[in-house]
């Protein structure tokens, strides 16, 4: 979003490979990044996504493929002489140094003038709110202070890049959703590029400006949060993030852009999809996009069908309901609890009518 | 009826339940006696006021200042000074590279190089007395020369079975190094050394200070295998005691043993606080990933 698309990208990963004896944890994976660009690379634990981002620290060398930092081939530059920074998993502060210490342990081993040191490395402490606690050791903070400190030692290096290895893991829920705040902030302020690696969806989704979703070393989709959200391309990346339905569904005609598709248990619909697919597909449905009502919706743009409620999961702001369709499928919809008894209106063997629109369904090739 | 069965199940607590203080208090009472009521006889009767070592018959310093005029027993004290010295800076170096090589790299045959250092732990001392000594003959090493010339078989042998301790020690330490503290400071711009220095060296500090007191108590009442490595002119603190045993067991000689053990408590609680009072250590007790 804030990216200039005419700037040059900051990092170019091109054809990229790890393997780990027969393991390829990375496999022939090629993307750019741009400047200011905040991005995540997201999947599961093992898809290959910290291992692309120790290969982008040169903490592990490739395979085979090349990256690029700012224009520069990075294949012999080794990790001290690169010009990006890491915020690792379990922070690695130094336990035998102070706060202070740690942040200036970067600016000493480049040997920089003292006065300069100190002038930065306050700065970079403050930045992260961290004052009061400069003459502090790490067995003295909380896993978040850490994690601060951990931040102002990779940032007061000025890097090109910033690296962050699931920064966030290791806080609790609270904690978590106020330093994506301040993580989002804080790159805002600075102005360079963050990579950030999570498995946690709505982390990236609510951090990033662009992300990569990794499965088993590959990069299946690389776009921004909407797209990946709303017009995931493959059945994983519509499977990983967020709830959803999958549903089989034939193609029966093609029409310009358009085609319409018999899903199975609801009928024909013509769903709007640009390119090629074969005639077998899968209709991939968000749960919030089915609207729940007691009677049969009137509006003929809606696919509708009747069902009956088998199981309902109470969260407090939604509900989800899983529904038993005439036609033999279960629907997962969810039912915003907009008013305080809307929680009463379907319970459980409760015969209801589902509608959405053929708009709302994405069709996915397998 | 129940009530019956339950009372009974009551009544007899199994063999490891902490109300049967008996058998708590005897264990405890017999290990202790056991292992300390020689010890704190030889040092009370240190203090004997008696040319005999039978009965008591008052309290004197008179042995501890004979013991001090005694020339061989000084002459010995700081022979094993001396060796225990040097021994422990070289074993410590040895062993801590040892250490650091079986940490850091993978080479063939790995298992069995790390088998074989530890291998002077457990062979027989008096296997590796005689092993030694029919080395330095066989190779004909000079035992003799200007002091401290002539205690370097003896040392060399200390070294030999001191430092893999010291590599057991800092290897023990090592393995629970996050390797995270090493990345991150390649990560900061810390070239290989600068890492060493800063980061891994302080980490093993407290192991190696552990592992250096260590081999110092282990070197300096070392008996068996310095007897057979020891001349006629290079006697040892250990070897002149118990060579004035032979000839009696005078308070003298309970003097001198009593300073050795002070000796070897002070170094081993030394050794014992260091180990545990490191940050890294606590740090890495909380079980950060």
């Amino acid at each position: 979003m804030s990216n200039a698309p005419t700037n040059n990208p900051i990092i170019k990963i091109s054809h990229i490979s790890k393997d780990f004896g027969a393991v390829n944890a990375v496999d022939d994976v090629s993307f750019e990044i741009m400047p200011n660009e905040f991005f995540a690379l997201l999947g599961p634990s093992g898809c290959g996504k910290t291992t692309l981002l120790r290969l982008i620290a040169g903490l592990e060398s490739p395979t085979h493929g090349t990256i690029s930092i700012d224009g520069e081939n990075m294949d012999a530059i080794p990790a001290n002489r690169r010009p990006v920074n890491m915020v690792f998993q379990s922070y690695a502060v130094f336990p035998h140094m102070t706060v202070y210490n740690n942040v200036a342990y970067g600016l000493k081993v480049a040997k920089i003038c003292q006065s300069d040191i100190r002038q930065r490395v306050i700065e970079a402490i403050d930045s992260v709110q961290m004052g009061e606690y400069v003459n502090r050791r790490p067995d003295e903070l909380s896993g978040g202070q850490r994690q601060r400190v951990a931040l102002a030692r990779a940032l007061v290096k000025r890097p090109k890049v910033l690296l962050l290895d699931e920064p966030l893991s290791a806080l609790d829920a609270k904690l978590r959703k106020a330093m994506q705040l301040e993580l989002m902030q804080l790159q805002r302020k600075v102005g360079i590029t963050f990579i950030i690696v999570t498995h946690d969806q709505d982390e990236a989704l609510s951090m990033a400006d662009r992300i990569a979703v990794m499965d088993r070393g590959v990069v299946r989709q690389i776009a921004t949060p909407n797209v990946i959200y709303e017009s995931p391309t493959t059945r994983f990346v519509a499977d990983f993030i967020g709830k959803v339905n999958l549903i089989d569904a034939h193609v029966i005609a093609r029409n310009k852009g358009k085609l319409l598709v018999d899903v199975k248990g609801l009928g024909t619909m013509e769903i709007f999809h640009k390119n090629n697919t074969p005639d077998s597909v899968t209709i991939a449905l968000r749960p919030e996009k089915i609207v729940a009502s007691k009677r049969k919706p009137q509006t003929k743009d809606r696919i509708s069908t009747k069902g009956r409620v088998h199981e309902q999961v109470y969260y407090g702001n939604i509900s989800h309901l899983y529904v038993n369709t005439e036609a033999g499928l279960r629907l997962l919809i969810n039912i915003q609890n907009a008013s305080r008894s809307t929680v009463d209106l379907f319970g459980i063997d409760d015969d209801i009518w589902l509608s959405f629109y053929p708009s709302d369904a994405i069709i996915i090739t397998n | 009826m129940m009530l019956a069965i339950f009372s009974r199940q009551r009544e007899r607590p199994g063999p490891l339940e902490y109300t049967r203080q008996f058998w708590l208090r005897l264990m405890v009472f017999t290990t202790m006696t056991m292992l300390y009521a020689p010890i704190v006889g030889l040092v009370v009767f240190s203090f004997n006021d008696s040319k005999r070592n039978i009965v008591w018959r008052g309290f004197t310093f008179d042995y501890y200042l004979k013991a001090w005029h005694n020339d061989g027993l000084i002459d010995a004290f700081v022979n094993s000074l001396t060796i225990a010295v040097i021994a422990t800076l070289i074993s410590t170096i040895i062993g801590t590279s040892v250490a650091l090589i079986l940490w850091r790299f993978r080479f063939p045959l790995k298992p069995i190089y790390e088998g074989t250092m530890a291998l002077p732990i457990v062979v027989p001392e008096i296997c590796m007395g005689v092993a030694m000594l029919v080395f330095f003959s066989r190779v004909g090493w000079p035992s003799g020369g200007p002091w401290p010339l002539n205690l370097s078989a003896i040392t060399i042998a200390h070294i030999s079975f001191c430092f893999p301790f010291v590599a057991v020690v800092i290897r023990a330490r090592l393995s629970g190094f996050n390797r995270e503290f090493e990345e991150a400071s390649r990560d900061l711009g810390a070239n290989e050394w600068q890492t060493f220095r800063h980061i891994i060296f302080p980490f093993i500090r407290p192991g190696l200070i552990s592992g250096a007191l260590l081999a110092f108590t282990l070197s300096i009442d070392d008996f068996i295998i310095t007897f057979f490595t020891s001349g006629p002119n290079t006697v040892t603190f250990p070897v002149k005691i118990y060579s004035m045993v032979r000839f009696s067991i005078t308070p003298e000689v309970n003097a001198a043993s009593t300073i050795l053990i002070v000796i070897t408590i002070i170094t081993t609680l030394l050794a014992m606080w260091f180990q545990t009072s490191s940050r890294f250590y606590k740090l890495s007790k909380e079980g950060a990933p």
